[in-house]
């Protein structure tokens, strides 16, 4: 082979590569371009999260601190006022819109926008539950007890209004 | 009315003390570090008039007689988002709880006192961070204008004591030929300034406006840079500390933040300017030691709680980085004369974190203190327990004591009118 012959080869095997590597980025770009409201609503379902985590982590926490048998620490104290906090915003977390035919990655079920009243009854009774907790936070012997109750309350709504993975 | 004579009232104005009063300026600044602090192991308590530290709170044993400790102040959030590592910081600063990730909707408290302040001296403002990164800043002018700090020693260095710096004493002043032309360019500019207004539109109008406002300040400059200065005794230029590594390795950052900041109280003894925002550590702090991969962001979501313990090992020991820091800047102002005093007695220093206990990015209760006595308008050696109260109350304050006429301050739950008396004198 000349070497003209070499260098046209080589032209054609990187058009050849050039077009898949165009190909594949075209594969990899279908997500779907979000409208400024969507956006919005984006940032919304990403707090959302963020905060949920944070209860997760207040939560773990608290119980942590518990099986330590550390009942009246500052931590459990700090962790019950941070979700006292969170309890009192959780129903501002979910405007329509914001479930998951947005296209965004979430956990949310569209039960909770088709079943409001038992939505927003299953968070006023976490924000219930978070409030007694904080409530009667000093008196440890009724910490474990209200802790599970509140603990209750996220599972009971779970089970019915988040996506499993 | 023939013969009577008329006798005008006039407001208390700056210079008049200036021409009055021998006493030196008083001086505002911020400083911030990282990822707060761990409960229960930073907050102290004051028993026979003595704070007690706590583990967290222990490198301030040396200058805990200069401080307050401003504890139970919360971000109220009235349903927005808590945006991680912003909404705490945001709330402060400007007294409304961000709805947006990293969009800040008014200026920054400290900038307004800058503004009351700063009028009269060569600089606004001298912001610095010692992390080296110059998007480690959270003083705002406005939703859009981000001051921007010095990050490195040397640019410091330069900027404060290189060209245009200068003291009295050094013989016959002769103002910089350089300066004289550029004010007189910026005169002739300025008498142009009305015909353009009259053929523009009101948004272009606010445009010029922001533009001149700029101007003004360099003439301001212009004008203190042309005239003989009157400063203390104690005011000379401290040496070039030349090129530093800067970076978030704690060492570095350390080693910058103790340098900086001796050039900062010289340029303050000096009276280049009344205000400063210092950064210690950046907000979800990126600090780490040499050699490790995690950072201390990372430490405080990832690292387990030590069961017998009840706290997160390395995840303390950088807060009490961020406190040998915090206790190095109170020590240096501390130990910089000034007057019959120091220089920290004629400062008002508010420190905080983005969040309380990072851990799961709290914002009530922000870990915050003030170092100094601003004159002495403000008394130390307190713990402040507010228990809930809006956090606006703080900048409420240090906008009225200096001078701000604001009454009420913050937004929407955050809105206050009642400022935090117990530190006044």
């Amino acid at each position: 082979m000349n070497s003209k012959k070499v260098q046209r080869v080589a032209l054609s095997m990187l058009a050849s590569a050039i077009t898949i590597a165009l190909a594949s980025c075209g594969e990899g770009s279908k997500e779907k371009v979000l409208s400024p409201e969507e956006l919005q609503l984006a940032d919304i379902v990403k707090s959302r999260q963020a905060g949920f985590q944070d209860i997760g982590a207040s939560f773990k926490a608290i119980s942590d601190e518990m099986k330590a048998g550390r009942l009246d620490s500052a931590t459990v104290d700090f962790s019950i006022r941070n979700l006292n906090t969170y309890a009192q915003n959780v129903h501002n977390w979910f405007p329509e819109g914001s479930g998951p035919e947005l296209g965004v990655k979430t956990e949310a079920s569209a039960k909770i926008w088709e079943k409001p009243e038992e939505f927003a009854e299953a968070v006023s009774n976490f924000e219930a539950a978070i409030s007694t907790l904080s409530a009667e936070k000093a008196d440890t012997n009724k910490l474990g007890a209200n802790f599970a109750r509140a603990g209750g309350t996220c599972k009971s709504c779970h089970d019915v209004f988040r996506l499993e993975d | 009315m023939h013969g009577s004579a008329l006798a005008v009232g006039l407001p208390w104005l700056e210079a008049m003390a200036e021409t009055t009063s021998a006493r030196p300026p008083v001086r505002f600044g911020t400083w911030f570090w990282g990822c707060g602090v761990t409960p229960g192991r930073w907050d102290p308590i004051v028993e026979d008039g003595q704070f007690v530290l706590k583990p967290e709170s222990a490198p301030l044993e040396r200058i805990k007689q200069h401080l307050n400790f401003l504890t139970g102040f919360d971000a109220i959030l009235d349903g927005k988002p808590n945006h991680v590592h912003v909404s705490g910081t945001f709330s402060l600063r400007s007294g409304i709880a961000p709805q947006n990730f990293g969009v800040i909707e008014g200026p920054t408290f400290e900038t307004t006192i800058a503004d009351k302040i700063g009028a009269r001296t060569r600089f606004r403002t001298i912001d610095f961070a010692a992390t080296g990164n110059p998007a480690d800043s959270y003083s705002y002018r406005s939703a859009r204008v981000r001051n921007a700090p010095e990050t490195s020693a040397e640019a410091l260095y330069q900027r404060l004591f290189g060209a245009g710096f200068s003291t009295a004493g050094g013989g016959e002043f002769v103002p910089d030929p350089h300066d004289l032309r550029r004010r007189s360019v910026l005169s002739f500019v300025s008498d142009q300034r009305k015909s353009l207004e009259q053929r523009l539109g009101s948004e272009d109008k606010q445009r010029l406006d922001q533009y001149f406002t700029s101007v003004r300040e360099v003439e301001q400059q212009l004008e203190l840079q042309t005239s003989e200065p009157t400063v203390s005794a104690n005011c000379y230029a401290p040496e070039n500390p030349g090129e530093m590594a800067a970076n978030y390795d704690v060492a570095n950052v350390n080693a910058n933040h103790r340098v900086m900041t001796k050039l900062l109280a010289m340029a303050l003894a000096c009276d280049q300017s009344r205000s400063f925002n210092v950064l210690f550590s950046n907000s979800a702090s990126s600090l780490h030691r040499s050699g490790e991969a995690s950072s201390h962001h990372l430490y405080t979501h990832e690292e387990f709680t030590d069961s017998d313990l009840g706290y997160q090992v390395e995840t303390s020991k950088f807060v009490v980085e961020n406190m040998k820091g915090w206790s190095d800047f109170v020590e240096i102002l501390a130990n910089t004369p000034e007057g019959d005093g120091t220089l920290l007695d004629n400062c008002l220093v508010l420190a905080h974190s983005d969040t309380s206990w990072a851990k799961i990015h709290a914002v009530q209760g922000l870990p915050m203190m003030t170092a100094g006595k601003a004159g002495g308008a403000v008394r130390n050696g307190q713990v402040i327990s507010a228990n809930g109260d809006p956090i606006t109350r703080v900048g409420l304050t240090m906008q009225q004591l200096f001078g701000v006429p604001v009454t009420s301050w913050g937004q929407g739950s955050m809105e206050t009118d009642t400022p935090v008396s117990q530190i006044l004198a």
